[in-house]
């Protein structure tokens, strides 16, 4: 393998040679400005980071950008038949089957999709990590036992397991959030479990605890900082899931309760009609392809930014 | 060199994401062209199934013709169908296709088909394929007589009816039938292991509250009702407490046909609780039960032994009753011919498209029915447990919004019994039509309603009632109250409507079981039948109604006794038990190999009659 070969490492082979190296130059490799250099230049991570920042302004700005209440039936909202509305200047996205704005429904129905995503992946988060730490860090008898206990819940088939407990408890939003957090965690938990146990057998553990650091210290200043970047990326990868498994479950009927604008509920109204009002499922589902397709497209591009094995 | 395939990687995302949002929008405009190459491909047809109704009329003509005069044996017609054009042209009348499975499909699961058990409008239209009883009714709602030779002798008093039966009578399995299966049948009503809904209509008979208190304590101190005689084989004497004029439509009903002893008897578990006669039922009428499945339907074959098999009847041999297809695939399946017509109401997205196909819009039938629906309100648990929040919420709800949303299938109504019920009062239908929410508002804030709470507002799984009661929750939260939907599986939901304090406030409907008021008001308004497992879903219970409404039935004058129901009806009504909303009408889809299809204001589809083209 000739120099040639690695740009990189030519590139400071030279600098060394010159012993030039600027302040500027050291500045441009702190971390920060590498990973932000490496996500700008990424341009589908842009777009993604782009797409989401579209899709939360829009549900955020609900109350202002909808032009009807989600909830008001309107009287030329259905045809004289009785049929939904096709998209029309005072119904831009069409009506529901009952004779809702669809495109009020939906602004405020993304709210409802994403703050039970979002809800739901800091829970997740929060207890997949106490799970993963635990049972990496200590490992003989906690790792089995809490290991043992995630291979219990991912062994559940997910969706089945949120609809027994829905059918359970009277659905709400609450409970569907409940539902999502208990089969969500698991991968979370795994995915630390798997990081920590690396870790610790890394140099500077080591050598922190050979000169007694306590455990606490460790986890805290040394394990929990390496922790941070994956679980970033984790975040930006779990949420379109959980963002799809609302719908699912709401579109089953055993996720948020019906009365509440989400995407998925608003699928569920209008699957009857996708053949006379095809509208009524196209564009929540585009929303939710949209958003998806955002947060998979900026995850990625974050983890790439985020590797420190890449340099450009 | 790595990077250089993770860019490729990202490029591909991205070209996949404009193929996909291209596929989206070519979706959206293709299903533009797929309509109208359906609308093509529908004109095309037109002329073809034109003349095939034509043909169908024709048919339908011609065999309910010689069904009613009863001698003349359909076999003898004559003309062979190969096509429907030459039928058309040809034939006169045309001889009923013998043979063939009819495959009807429903969305929910059969509660239990047993003649004594089953209530619900898809259940009792199985059932009437399984046992008929001694009377029926003619094409419209006339008795006639079904196993017995004629309609019975009435004693000068009105209180002892005598039945002949008619000779040589079998049930499916071929055992003989006597006057004595009757008695049995009919006592098999007040075993509190059957859980059965239908005693409050048999107390009118003589012994029967005897009985039935017996049978509930458990004593064995009557054995036998003894207002029913059996007087030999074929003679059948039933004597009533009072004259009554609804007695011999209360025996038309399911629960009134025979059911042999020793069958039954069989189906029982160890410790006498459940008995699963309905599974391998054994009855009298057109057909008899092949299969029973949980989760599958109900499979149904010709029954030899039904009275009028000699004139060839049905002439299906069998009848498979398909569980678990949604409305909306049902509409598909029935195009596609994968099913021949459909037992649930077609849904509100496809009511309109179907109407508008000229290719379909014959096989799209609206029946008459004799119905009620309506919101109950569970006079039995708070806030309905007081009458005036009960007459503040009656003028809330917006039925003409309501009836949108189904197409406007049905006709607003404020009262208890349909347009088609005798009784019926078009004047206390009118000023009961309220709709004034202001008026709600201010009679709720009278009543120091708390608008804190939220109600529950329950309804089964169609699609039909989720939208209603979206649009009822929305009237309501425009008068300030909040209210949360629940949608429950059908069956739970009748389940639960039978529990005393469970559900505070729903929609249901309500189907005439025979053309007599005291149907709307004994089984779902009376004390008697405020019981658990009971069809009364408001839990109303006033005694007033009840000792009324047992004087109205005795009343022979037809004038008089129809004033004495008004006056029922507007005494229940003041109280408010329920908010009727409308009357519905049943719409159907039948495919178009069906021939001779008809439709019976009690029964709903006649199957015994139809037959299926090849």
């Amino acid at each position: 393998m000739t120099l040639k070969d690695l740009p990189d490492a030519k590139e400071s082979a030279l600098n060394d040679s010159k012993g030039t190296t600027t302040l500027k130059q050291l500045k441009s490799s702190t971390p920060f400005r590498r990973f932000w250099k490496n996500l700008t230049r990424n341009v589908p991570a842009l777009i993604g980071l782009g797409l989401i920042v579209l899709v939360i302004s829009l549900s955020v700005a609900a109350p202002i950008l909808a032009p009807y209440q989600p909830d008001v039936q309107f009287d030329d909202g259905l045809s004289a038949a009785g049929e939904p509305v096709a998209p029309n200047q005072t119904y831009l996205l069409g009506t529901d089957p009952v004779g809702r704005d669809l495109l009020s429904r939906m602004l405020y129905g993304g709210q409802t999709s994403l703050l039970v995503a979002l809800v739901v992946n800091v829970i997740a988060i929060t207890v997949g990590t106490i799970f993963g730490l635990a049972s990496g860090y200590f490992g003989g008898l906690v790792d089995t036992v809490l290991s043992r206990v995630v291979d219990t819940m991912l062994a559940f088939p997910a969706v089945l397991f949120a609809i027994a407990l829905s059918s359970a408890i009277k659905p709400s939003v609450g409970v569907a959030i409940l539902a999502l957090s208990l089969i969500s965690w698991t991968s979370i938990a795994r995915v630390v479990r798997g990081q920590v146990l690396a870790l610790k057998e890394r140099e500077f553990i080591l050598a922190a605890r050979s000169v007694g650091v306590k455990n606490s210290r460790i986890l805290i200043r040394h394990i929990i900082p390496h922790l941070i970047s994956p679980l970033i990326v984790l975040l930006a990868l779990t949420i379109p899931t959980t963002i799809l498994l609302e719908a699912t479950l709401s579109y089953l009927g055993a996720g948020v309760p019906p009365n509440v604008p989400s995407w998925g509920n608003i699928i569920q109204d209008g699957t009857r009609y996708y053949r006379t009002a095809p509208w009524i499922v196209i564009f929540p589902g585009l929303a939710i392809f949209l958003t998806v397709f955002g947060f998979n497209l900026f995850g990625e591009g974050l983890r790439d930014a985020l590797d420190p094995r890449q340099k450009q | 060199m790595i990077n250089y395939g993770k860019n490729l990687r990202r490029y591909f995302s991205l070209t996949f994401l404009v193929v996909m949002l291209a596929g989206l929008v070519l979706t959206a405009c293709g299903d533009n062209t797929a309509t109208t190459a359906a609308t093509t491909t529908a004109a095309a047809t037109t002329t073809a199934s034109a003349t095939t109704a034509a043909a169908a009329t024709t048919i339908a003509a011609a065999t309910t013709a010689s069904a009613a005069t009863t001698t003349a044996a359909p076999a003898a017609t004559t003309a062979v169908a190969t096509t429907a054009a030459a039928t058309a042209t040809a034939a006169t009348g045309v001889k009923p296709v013998a043979g063939g499975t009819l495959n009807v499909s429903y969305k929910s699961n059969f509660d239990s088909s047993d003649p004594v058990v089953g209530y619900s409008v898809q259940t009792w239209n199985v059932e009437h394929q399984i046992y008929i009883g001694l009377l029926g009714y003619d094409k419209g709602t006339t008795l006639v007589p079904e196993l017995a030779e004629a309609l019975p002798t009435v004693s000068a008093d009105g209180k002892v009816f005598t039945f002949k039966l008619r000779k040589g009578l079998k049930f499916s399995n071929g055992s003989p039938l006597t006057a004595a299966d009757f008695k049995y049948s009919w006592e098999r009503i007040f075993d509190p292991a059957m859980k059965s809904p239908f005693p409050a209509f048999f107390l009118i008979v003589k012994g029967a509250k005897e009985f039935g208190d017996s049978m509930n304590a458990g004593d064995g101190k009557v054995k036998e009702i003894t207002g029913i005689k059996a007087v030999d084989d074929v003679t059948l004497e039933v004597t009533l407490n009072d004259a009554d004029q609804t007695f011999l439509n209360i025996i038309t009903m399911p629960q009134g046909s025979p059911v042999p002893k020793a069958e039954v008897e069989k189906h029982w578990d160890a410790d006498r609780k459940n008995n699963d006669f309905y599974k391998t039922a054994v009855g009298t009428g057109p057909f008899m039960v092949k299969e029973w499945s949980e989760g599958k339907g109900i499979t149904l074959v010709k029954n030899p032994n039904y009275y009028k098999a000699a004139e060839g009847l049905p002439y299906l041999d069998s009848i498979f009753f398909q569980v678990g297809i949604d409305e909306t695939s049902a509409i598909l399946k029935v195009k596609n011919g994968d099913i021949d017509m459909t037992g649930d109401n077609i849904p509100a997205a496809e009511y309109p498209g179907l109407l508008a196909d000229s290719a379909f819009s014959k096989q799209a039938k609206t029946e008459a029915v004799v119905a009620v629906s309506y919101v109950f309100l569970n006079n039995r648990m708070k806030p309905f447990d007081d009458a005036k929040v009960r007459q503040a919420f009656a003028y809330i709800f917006d039925r003409k919004k309501v009836l949108k949303l189904i197409n406007n299938r049905g006709v607003e109504t404020g009262v208890i019994l349909p347009p088609a019920m005798p009784g019926y009062s078009k004047e206390l239908a009118s000023t009961n039509l309220r709709f004034d929410k202001k008026k709600a508002k201010d009679l709720l804030t009278a009543a120091n309603f708390d608008f804190g709470q939220t109600i529950t507002f329950v309804s089964d799984d169609s699609d039909d009632s989720k939208k209603i009661v979206t649009s009822l929750i929305a009237d309501m939260k425009d008068v300030g109250i909040k209210a949360e939907p629940k949608v429950e599986q059908s069956e739970a939901f009748f389940k639960d409507t039978g529990k005393e304090k469970n559900i505070q406030i729903g929609i249901i409907s309500w189907y005439q079981d025979f053309p007599d008021p005291s149907d709307f008001i004994a089984p779902i308004l009376s004390c008697d039948s405020a019981i658990e497992g009971g069809a009364n879903s408001a839990w109303y219970c006033n005694k007033d109604v009840d000792a009324l409404e047992l004087k109205a039935r005795g009343i022979t004058d037809p004038k008089a006794r129809l004033a004495a129901y008004q006056e029922i009806e507007k005494k229940i009504m003041d109280e408010q038990p329920w908010i009727p909303l409308y009357n519905p009408v049943a719409t159907l889809f039948v495919g178009q190999k069906v021939q001779n299809y008809a439709f019976h204001p009690v029964w709903g589809p006649e199957y015994s009659q139809l037959f299926k083209t090849k």
